[in-house]
């Protein structure tokens, strides 16, 4: 009888946390998104398509909606390029050094693509350009031979910073993949290059597309590369041609109908390629199928080695090393323009953003508290739906998977928009330009990361582990105390840190929501860059790189460690 | 069709001697075995032989062609052989059809016969009507008859398996053992199969190479490897056996007689020595008994005299441990002569063979 009546409290418990949940995930995520769409369409008050129209008959709204188009196809065109090649030498290949290779290939992953972005315009801006100013030298003419204010020079950036998701999915596969499948077809009789197109290029065809995808999707959400190369040429794709519209009309509503078009465009852009993706995926009617080796078959690379090894130093060279450089030098200088000697620099725009400037200041501020409050908040909220999702029957929580992976696949600048359609007002309830329609909007957009990781820790127990605790006597609360918090610890610190890093330099959603007084650092380093302060910015960004760096190894610290707790 | 010759086949992975100083001579048509414990070289000489890991040293000949050498080598692709894994290998982006048909596509086959040979060797495996299908929807059993269709189907020089069979259940185990057989018999073709199962290779094969430790310890039958191990470790590997330490006393040809050591009184058997013919009496070694080459009987008729200590009903025997002198003995016996547990019996050897250490 006792258990009877447990078993009733606990479902009701249980049946509780998920209402509140659902209520949460709605009014955080799936009212703000619908309101957009529904704006969107509203035209003086009534339901119209007037604002498409409006869209695509003036030049200045549909070239950015075609430049993202040709941006996110080019970029995902290099960056599988480069993504594969890379894959396939570390994952297949003799090279030497594989491991640091391996480390080296994600630090872009690692970097803000905005702050790439101020590294490169470092490197090849005309005239000023340090790569330019050194071929100028070389060859002692006056004309810059690359010009990083183009179409190009966007993409350049673009897939530099985004060929690892190509590189992740296809090292993966590439290293999960049975050998023996190559193998039999060595003794089928055909030759190396054979096998490459007819088996292993087709079994890795999955992960290509995924991590093309993930490309796609991230190149045209992108707010910063577009804005720090291409706003000074004039060449606005659809972030930024968003971002314009919501600058145009502050405080008006008269370029938030128009935004809201263009973020439909973009949300639509976004899902055309994930439907385009899955149904590529849903042709091919198997997964990689691990093999219990883990031997790959490794091609000698003989007398190429150390050419292409020469090749790809050169690469990490110029891909890492030159705009990291830059950027870092840069900060030290006394000015921007003075040429790199001894007596040029100093520790002065660090001083001055820490100590004497209290825009920078407020900016660091903001920024640790709203990453630390976000961070909390995703892998509290997260945690619960997780647990729900993963570990509960209970019906409906699909929804909350939905709900909870959702934003991710919505650019941010959709998302910030829709922030602002939802909380200013809208609801009785005015959050704007304060620090909490940041808070909101950054839990929406990241709660995923949470969401994910602690899914995946969850996963990992076993029922019997739980069944285990019950059948020796724990009540469902103890067992989840004594059981389930412990194993998944490391998969909390991993989901707070994974929160925590993206959020304390976030430039997309926090550019279109910060008020005077809320500033983040990423719109700082945008602003002051925009201002022409660049050795100034370069403080503020070394600083966040460092920071980043810190947090990455201290996630990889933790997840190695959460690997071999738990199982 | 072809025969496969290994000359002093040595490999090395770095400092360890995966395999060393293998010579193996398989006829045209043979079915041969290659057995041994995880870790013995046998799949790394199955690998040598496919051309998937260049030897160290050593010469392979494939139908009398010199494939592997110290200056030739002939790489997989070009080596006309049909090679089975233990996880089948079928390539799943293929329908059946497809996986079967691609050895020949390589060889650039006219396209009808493609069909014609495709359809007639899955109908020699019993997957006639599987075209169209992708391995997914494939039970473990039909993916390894596609495996075997693709092995077969450009008539190799010589199908290699690798544990072919491990994974499936036991009872489908045993069905495809009988039907490796019926295809051998069918095909004629030179077989060479890797198992760890001695079971296995000792209903499949003509002729069985026991490995250990990268070397091989015997090459025979498998009723010479059963009853004539070459030495402990074979004797060990393959089925059950009794050690006791012993002393050679008399000999004469493949004949002698040997005294046990460790017993407090002089005990004295008759033993053969197929593999110990230069050894001379004097010489200590191992006495090697089968369970089942034990009698059990009143203690007044056995040449040895011990107690029951534990016992098993296996169903078709009964498995004893009789304790004699402090040493187990394990016997196996006709369910129908039950002992009690305790009880002193006395014990007949059938067959005991002489090994030395």
């Amino acid at each position: 009888m006792k258990n009877t009546k447990e078993t009733k409290r606990r479902i009701s418990t249980q049946h509780l946390i998920f209402t509140g949940a659902i209520f949460v995930l709605v009014v955080l995520i799936a009212v703000p998104l619908a309101l957009v769409l529904y704006k969107s369409f509203m035209v003086d008050g009534t339901l119209s398509v007037g604002n498409y129209i409006e869209v695509f008959s003036t030049k200045s709204n549909y070239l950015p909606f075609f430049n993202t188009l040709k941006l996110g196809a080019l970029t995902v065109i290099f960056s599988t390029l480069i993504g594969i090649i890379l894959a396939w030498l570390v994952a297949r290949t003799d090279i030497p050094f594989k491991g640091l290779l391996e480390t080296i290939f994600l630090i872009p992953y690692m970097i803000p693509p905005f702050i790439g972005a101020i590294a490169w315009t470092q490197l090849l801006s005309p005239r000023v350009g340090y790569i330019n100013k050194f071929f100028m030298g070389v060859f002692g003419t006056h004309h810059a031979p690359f010009n990083i204010y183009s179409m190009l020079g966007i993409v350049w950036v673009m897939a530099l910073y985004n060929y690892p998701f190509v590189f992740i999915t296809v090292r993966g596969a590439l290293e999960r993949m049975d050998p023996s499948l190559e193998e039999v077809a060595r003794v089928s009789g055909a030759g190396r290059f054979r096998v490459m197109r007819d088996i292993t290029l087709p079994l890795v065809t999955p992960a290509i597309v995924s991590g093309m995808l993930l490309v796609f999707i991230f190149t045209i959400a992108n707010f910063g590369i577009p804005a720090i190369i291409g706003m000074r040429s004039r060449i606005y794709v659809l972030t930024t041609q968003i971002y314009r519209y919501m600058q145009m009309y502050t405080g008006g509503f008269g370029g938030v109908k128009l935004a809201t078009a263009l973020s439909t465009l973009l949300m639509l852009t976004a899902g055309a390629g994930l439907v385009l993706s899955r149904w590529i995926l849903s042709r091919k009617k198997y997964t990689i199928i691990a093999g219990k080796s883990v031997r790959p078959n490794v091609v000698e690379l003989g007398r190429w080695k150390y050419p292409i090894l020469g090749v790809l130093a050169v690469f990490i060279f110029i891909t890492i090393v030159a705009p990291l450089t830059s950027v870092f030098l840069t900060s030290f200088l006394k000015a921007w323009g003075l040429a790199i000697k001894p007596e040029n620099l100093s520790l002065k725009n660090y001083r001055y953003i820490l100590f004497g400037y209290d825009y920078t200041r407020m900016a660091i501020k903001n920024s640790f508290l709203l990453a630390l409050s976000a961070a909390i908040a995703t892998t509290l909220l997260g945690s619960i739906i997780a647990y729900i999702v993963v570990k509960t029957r209970l019906k409906g929580r699909r929804i909350l998977d939905f709900l909870a992976t959702l934003p991710y696949s919505i650019p941010g600048t959709v998302v910030a928009i829709a922030m602002i359609l939802a909380w200013t007002g809208q609801f009785g309830i005015n959050l704007y330009n304060t620090f909490w329609i940041i808070l909101v909007a950054y839990v929406a957009r990241y709660m995923f990361f949470a969401f994910r990781n602690v899914s995946a820790s969850l996963e990992q127990i076993h029922p019997s582990l739980e069944e285990a605790a019950r059948v020796s006597g724990a009540t469902w609360l103890r067992n989840f105390r004594d059981i389930i918090v412990p194993l998944v610890r490391p998969g909390l610190v991993a989901s707070f840190l994974l929160v925590f890093m993206p959020t304390l330099r976030e430039l997309t959603i926090s550019v279109f929501l910060v008020g005077p007084k809320t500033t983040t650092i990423g719109v700082a380093v945008y602003n002051l860059q925009e201002e022409g302060l660049y050795q100034i910015s370069a403080a503020l960004a070394s600083l966040v790189i460092v920071i980043v760096f810190l947090g990455n190894y201290l996630v990889r610290k933790v997840t190695k460690v959460g690997t071999k707790t738990s199982f | 069709m072809g025969n496969v010759i290994l000359k002093n086949v040595v490999k090395q992975f770095g400092d360890v001697v995966a395999v060393n100083d293998v010579n193996i001579d398989i006829k045209d048509g043979e079915i041969v075995s290659f057995l041994g414990p995880s870790g013995c070289g046998k799949t790394t000489t199955l690998r040598m032989i496919a051309g998937l890991d260049r030897p160290t040293d050593g010469e392979i000949y494939l139908d009398d062609r010199l494939v592997s050498s110290k200056d030739e080598f002939v790489p997989p692709e070009a080596r006309n052989l049909g090679m089975v894994f233990q996880n089948y290998a079928i390539w799943p982006h293929m329908t059946v059809f497809h996986n079967v048909a691609y050895p020949l596509k390589l060889r650039k086959v006219p396209k009808q016969d493609i069909r014609d040979k495709v359809s007639h060797t899955l109908e020699l495996v019993g997957m006639a009507g599987f075209e169209k299908r992708y391995p997914s929807q494939l039970s473990g059993g039909q993916q390894q008859r596609v495996a075997l269709a693709r092995a077969l189907v450009m008539e190799p020089t010589a199908m290699l398996l690798d544990e072919p069979l491990s994974n499936l259940d036991a009872k489908l185990r045993e069905h495809m053992r009988f039907e490796i057989m019926e295809l051998h018999k069918k095909t004629n073709i030179t077989v060479i199969y890797v198992t760890h199962d001695q079971s296995e290779a000792m209903v499949l094969s003509d002729k069985i190479v026991v490995m250990n430790q990268g070397s091989i310890q015997q090459i025979g039958d498998a009723v010479s490897v059963y009853h004539e191990p070459a030495n402990k470790f074979v004797a060990d590997f393959i089925g059950l056996a009794n050690f006791i330490n012993c002393k050679l006393t008399k000999k004469e040809n493949h004949e002698g007689e040997v005294v046990l050591l460790g017993t407090s009184t002089e005990r004295v058997l008759k033993c053969s020595l197929p593999h110990s013919q230069d050894a001379s009496p004097g010489e200590q070694g191992v006495v090697f008994i089968r369970p089942e080459n034990i009698r059990l009987v009143p203690p007044e008729e056995g040449s040895l005299v011990g107690r029951i200590r534990r016992k098993a009903f296996l169903g078709n025997v009964i498995e004893y441990w009789v304790e004699i002198d402090g040493q187990e003995w394990r016997v196996e016996s006709n369910p129908e002569l039950n002992y009690d547990l305790d009880t002193e019996v006395g014990l007949q050897i059938k067959e005991a063979v002489f090994l030395r250490d």
